[in-house]
């Protein structure tokens, strides 16, 4: 087997795959604005509404911005143990040569 | 073949970093930035307060000015050390005084409140994720 180019086509993939992990983790955050949105419908017509509006907006933003590092770090996580994994396969059939 | 792998290496140690950086960049700073002038505003409002009914000195308050505007500054640059540089948790007490004093003046609901107070959470768990490592 050739090491380098298992380890290449590896590589090429996962940078691949990472521009489809950039999400945040929908059900969590949507679920976040829901809850956030039931609340606020229960402050219309108190002092200082408008304020809890924009309010709401960025606690969402912060939110869905929390989750996409989090699932960001947690797809490159992955990464690391698949290369590695195949670094040390590697390192083990160079040993053996 | 060894020096190929050796590259390979390195670049296997440098690649896992980049879908987390650019999430802090891309998605989480923005989010801090959309948020932080309703923050800012509470910040401002506690340390006006504070200087009002005695809680802080003149030169506490002008320190909270000075880190206040240092958060903002680094939010617009994106600049990591700067923003770790700054006492968070004293400008976190302010803003939590000035969504206080909002109540006490009646110009926010008690409920209102509550929606400012997580915005401060929420800022305060964002910023310490946007600064940690994994």
């Amino acid at each position: 087997m050739d090491i380098a180019n298992e380890l290449e086509k590896l590589l090429t993939s996962a940078a691949a795959d990472m521009g489809s992990e950039l999400r945040f983790n929908t059900t969590e955050v949507s679920a976040y604005a829901a809850e956030r949105t039931t609340f606020l419908s229960t402050l219309v017509g108190q002092p200082g509404f408008q304020d809890a509006v924009i309010a709401e907006r960025d606690n969402v933003a912060l939110q869905a911005g929390i989750s996409a590092v989090l699932t960001a770090d947690a797809a490159d996580a992955r990464i690391v143990g698949i290369i590695h994994g195949v670094l040390g396969l590697g390192a083990r059939a160079l040993a053996a040569v | 073949m060894r020096q190929r792998l050796s590259l390979l290496l390195i670049l296997a140690l440098a690649l896992p970093s980049c879908a987390g950086l650019t999430a802090r960049q891309e998605a989480l700073l923005p989010a801090l930035r959309l948020a932080w002038p309703g923050v800012q505003s509470d910040i401002t409002t506690g340390i006006e307060s504070g200087v009002e009914n005695n809680r802080l000195t003149m030169s506490a308050a002008a320190n909270l000015v000075l880190a206040r505007d240092a958060t903002g500054a680094a939010l617009d640059t994106g600049d990591m050390a700067s923003l770790a540089a700054v006492p968070w948790l004293m400008l976190k007490d302010e803003a939590e005084a000035g969504i206080k004093h909002r109540v006490r003046t009646g110009e926010i609901s008690a409920g209102v409140s509550e929606s400012l107070k997580e915005r401060v959470r929420q800022f305060t768990a964002a910023r310490a994720t946007f600064l940690s490592s994994r």
